[in-house]
């Protein structure tokens, strides 16, 4: 935990309240219509939904749950219902008559908001029980359709700025520092405790152990479990068995049931509220975010269903829910994630003063003043350098070529030529190399080799090498003969294939085996 | 006191050893989670269930099991060994951990457990033990999978004494030619590849540690420690998302969870003999909860995920104005700094010590 995030801890245990974390919002918030609310409930030690809750947050829920979360033909039929709403608020292509397209304007963004990180994992769990699933029947295809968007979903919420998923909690966490436990503040009903309960400490505290107290995961608090459901449901057996009438039994489930999934669903939208309705603004460099995800949601989802749908657009690959199987399609995404990782924070920054005071903090950052302008260009070339004097002890992780952006005024980019250390100062050399004819759009908003900027307190921040790295997960696919080709160009496994739904399957065997002695699966 | 109520003591008392025999693993993993507070020692090596000292307490226990996940674990469990274990073998040998066509099964797990055979205690001790002497004479003709065997760790390590039940374990041929046993963790969570939990992974693992270190013990004092090699490594046995079927994790390296649980054990020993008393061993039930329930705590992040005497901690907390009501890092930061002085602090008021000097210096402000 760095310095300052210790010191935001003490200011909101000061405050007696959560404080905010930054001074904008790092994350897209859509329209209520757009902003699909999804809760599950499962048995303890399954991984199937037993019930799911769905509606946008302009709608209210629409609450559907089976007598018993094993029951397989059971749980098929309510994830179709729920895959039928969820492709089409995402608008994948076959599922809707107004599929999102390759270009899209960020204003058409699609979210789904679930309540925590155990909820996603459900996503997960779809992915492997659908995507390939021989089952269902009628339902068939639109379970594997499921499978496919679940496990897309899943796996987009590991990348950096992703949008169309949200974990209520993550999100806000994000945006607040609260005076509690790490550990506890990863509780929704928690955190909207001291977020929305009115008074001091002491009445938000009460009122957020009190809370606590509710579990908000998918699986059921194991006291209700064991006074009233597993009899229930063990009675609902009993008369399926013996062929009775049992639909009094699974009323008397599902009413149980219910206020479970309202109540996950209610905090999840509350939490989807707060953020909608905060004082602070969304991040501008959000809007970049939203189209990297839209451009995701594009590369790794919906050309594939339009390819499943139309095999003579070219070959659909299917992502299988463990690993890619594949050395180069690991290597492209790893370096697409990395990309995603660096671009995050240089694209919010210049918005944020409380991030940028972060990167400060961190040595990331640098505020300083200019003692000199010099233009090295000859004859029409310009060529601006700077001298940029900061105060010896401050803590910075500058060294020669480094890139570096002047805060508030993306686009331009320098390069660290030089770092002269004396006594009571640290000299930097900086020469310009990107937007260096155009004007700053910050401070005085000279050009940068403009004399005047001497003796200006300007700010520098580290530039991201997100285009470089993104670049490379293009490239890394014909590297054949590259470094690490041994890798990413070995001997493929087949590509997997789930025979039944108790995942036989015979290639996970021993990947180091596989790719060292390129043996087969 | 009354007969009667001496009887009734003294059967509590039998239940309780006789939970701690089998739960010896479950409390050391207790232990390990906070291995400085003095009452969670003390309900870990008295076998005094957290959640009893907490109703004694007057608060709400939190933790437990549900029906369900108890009923998917025995039946998941029970589908593996069915005929003669043919669901396990089938998943282990696709992953190289048995060699194909591997024949012979050996259930030592007790009836109460879904065992066929074994029903007692001593019983399992026994057969277990005598299925380790066949090994050192090679594993030409034992079985290649063995159910639940049961392993008396020697010295006591875990007060009163320690037994662990190993889930399944197999037999294969070593280089030498000698048997080796590869011990194997089985849990019901959903094997989700890269992406399984990572908690859960660390719990099983951690258990096979357990249960190699055990296994090393055992063979040692049987004296057949040269002629049986106990792997390295084990298998993880869980299940593929949705259903019954096992998925495997083989080569699963053990050896530091070994070197954990030996060491594990002994600092749980020397702590132990600081803190038990003599007349423990005679204590009754009741009398055990009210020593944890005085004993010294040392509050932290981890208690919320297992303790239910967690709220009880933090109301002292927060009567006390400790740091640890903002977190583990914070609390290592401030010390027994109060969170009234550390704000006070960093709101600029002079230091009164060097210390609270050398934490403004910390917080960014001298």
């Amino acid at each position: 935990m760095s310095r300052r995030e210790i010191t935001k801890k003490l200011r909101a245990w000061e405050a007696e309240r959560p404080i905010p974390r930054y001074d904008t919002l790092h994350h897209a918030i859509v329209s209520p219509d757009d902003a699909l609310v999804v809760t599950f409930v499962r048995m303890a030690g399954e991984s199937r939904p037993w019930g799911i809750a769905w509606g946008t947050a302009a709608s209210g829920p629409r609450i559907v749950s089976v007598p018993d979360g094993r029951v397989r033909d059971d749980v098929s039929s309510l994830c179709a219902e729920f895959a039928e709403d969820l492709l089409d608020h995402l608008r994948v292509h076959n599922w809707t008559y107004d599929p999102a397209g390759q270009k899209e304007d960020t204003s058409r963004l699609r979210q789904v908001w679930l309540p925590n990180g155990a909820h996603i994992e459900m996503l997960h769990q779809l992915s492997y029980t659908y995507s390939q699933t021989k089952f269902g029947g009628a339902n068939q295809d639109i379970l594997r359709a499921l499978g496919r968007v679940a496990g897309w979903m899943f796996r987009e919420t590991a990348r950096k700025g992703s949008q169309h998923v949200v974990s209520a909690s993550g999100a806000l966490n994000d945006a607040y520092v609260f005076p509690a436990q790490d550990v506890r503040t990863a509780h929704l009903g928690f955190q909207l405790a001291w977020l929305e309960t009115v008074g001091d400490r002491t009445h938000r505290m009460a009122a957020a152990a009190d809370a606590e107290t509710m579990t908000v995961s998918p699986t059921l608090d194991p006291d209700l479990d064991r006074r009233v459901l597993s009899d229930l449901v063990e009675r609902w057996q009993l008369v399926r068995r013996d062929g009775g009438e049992a639909s009094s039994t699974a009323a008397s489930i599902a009413a149980i049931l219910e206020p479970e999934l309202v109540r996950r669903w209610e905090l999840t939208r509350r939490a989807y509220s707060l953020l909608a309705a905060n004082d602070r603004p969304v991040n501008p460099g959000v809007r970049w975010l939203i189209e990297e995800s839209q451009a995701e949601f594009w590369g790794q989802h919906q050309r594939i269903e339009l390819r499943l749908n139309d095999p003579s657009l070219g070959p659909a690959f299917v992502a299988h829910p463990e690993t890619d199987f594949h050395g180069s399609a690991a290597a492209s995404r790893y370096l697409t994630y990395e990309a995603a990782d660096e671009a995050f924070v240089g694209r919010l920054i210049h918005s944020d003063p409380e991030l940028f005071a972060e990167a400060v903090d961190a040595g990331d950052a640098v505020r300083g003043e200019v003692v000199r302008v010099t233009d090295l260009g000859t004859g029409r070339a310009t060529r601006p350098v700077w001298v940029l004097r900061l105060p010896p002890g401050v803590t910075h992780r500058l060294r020669e070529n480094v890139r570096l952006t002047p805060y508030g005024s993306s686009g331009h980019e320098v390069i660290v030529l030089d770092l002269d250390v004396t006594e009571d100062a640290l000299d930097v050399t900086l020469e310009w190399t990107g937007l260096k004819t155009r004007p700053l759009s910050v401070g005085l908003g000279a050009k940068p080799d403009a004399s005047i900027w001497v003796g200006q307190q300007v700010a520098f921040v580290t530039s991201d090498a997100a285009d470089l790295t993104r670049r490379r997960s293009s490239r890394v696919w014909s590297a054949a003969k590259g470094p690490g080709a041994w890798l990413t160009h070995g001997k493929f496994p087949t590509q997997i294939e789930i025979l039944d739904d108790d995942g036989r399957s015979d290639l996970l065997v021993d990947d180091v085996r596989q790719i060292v002695a390129g043996e087969p699966a | 006191m009354p007969t009667t109520d001496r009887g009734r003591r003294v059967t509590e008392l039998d239940e309780t050893r006789e939970e701690a025999r089998r739960n010896t693993r479950g409390r050391f993993e207790q232990w390990a989670k906070n291995p400085t507070c003095h009452a969670n020692t003390l309900s870990a090596v008295h076998n005094v269930r957290l959640d009893a000292a907490a109703k004694a307490a007057g608060l709400q226990p939190s933790f437990g099991q549900s029906p369900f996940a108890i009923a998917r674990g025995n039946w998941f469990e029970a589908g593996l060994f069915f005929d003669d274990a043919a669901k396990l073998r089938q998943a282990l040998e696709r992953k190289s951990c048995l060699p194909a066509g591997s024949t012979g099964f050996l259930d030592l797990r007790l009836k109460m457990n879904g065992g066929t055979e074994v029903t007692t205690v001593d019983q399992a001790l026994e057969r277990t033990s005598a299925w380790l002497q066949r090994l050192s004479a090679g594993p030409t003709g034992t079985e290649s999978i063995v159910a639940g065997p049961m392993i008396k760790i020697p010295k006591g390590v875990i007060l009163p004494e320690a037994l662990l039940i190993i889930d399944a374990a197999t037999v294969t041929a070593d280089p030498s030619g000698r048997a080796k046993v590869t011990v194997g963790e089985v849990k019901v969570f959903p094997d989700r590849g890269g992406y399984t939990d990572a908690s859960q992974l660390a719990s099983a693992r951690a258990q096979a540690g357990i249960y190699r270190h055990a296994l090393d013990l055992a063979v040692k004092a049987t004296g057949i420690a040269e002629d049986v090699v106990i792997a390295r490594d084990g298998f993880l046995v869980f299940t593929w998302p949705g259903s019954n079927s096992p998925s495997v994790r083989p080569h699963e390296d053990l050896t530091y969870q070994a070197i954990r649980a030996e060491r594990g054990f002994e600092r749980l020993e020397r702590v132990a003999s600081e803190l038990v008393r003599d007349e423990d061993f005679s204590a009754d039930n009741p009398t055990l909860v009210e020593r944890v329930l005085h004993s010294e705590t040392d509050y932290r992040e981890a208690c919320l995920s297992f303790c239910d005497l967690a709220p009880r901690c933090h109301r002292r907390a927060m009567e006390r104005d400790d740091a640890i009501l903002l977190g583990d890092e914070i609390k290592r930061v401030l010390g027994d700094t109060t969170l009234t002085r550390a704000i006070e602090l960093l709101n600029g008021v002079d230091p009164d010590d060097d210390r609270e000097q050398d934490l403004q210096r910390q917080l960014g402000l001298a």
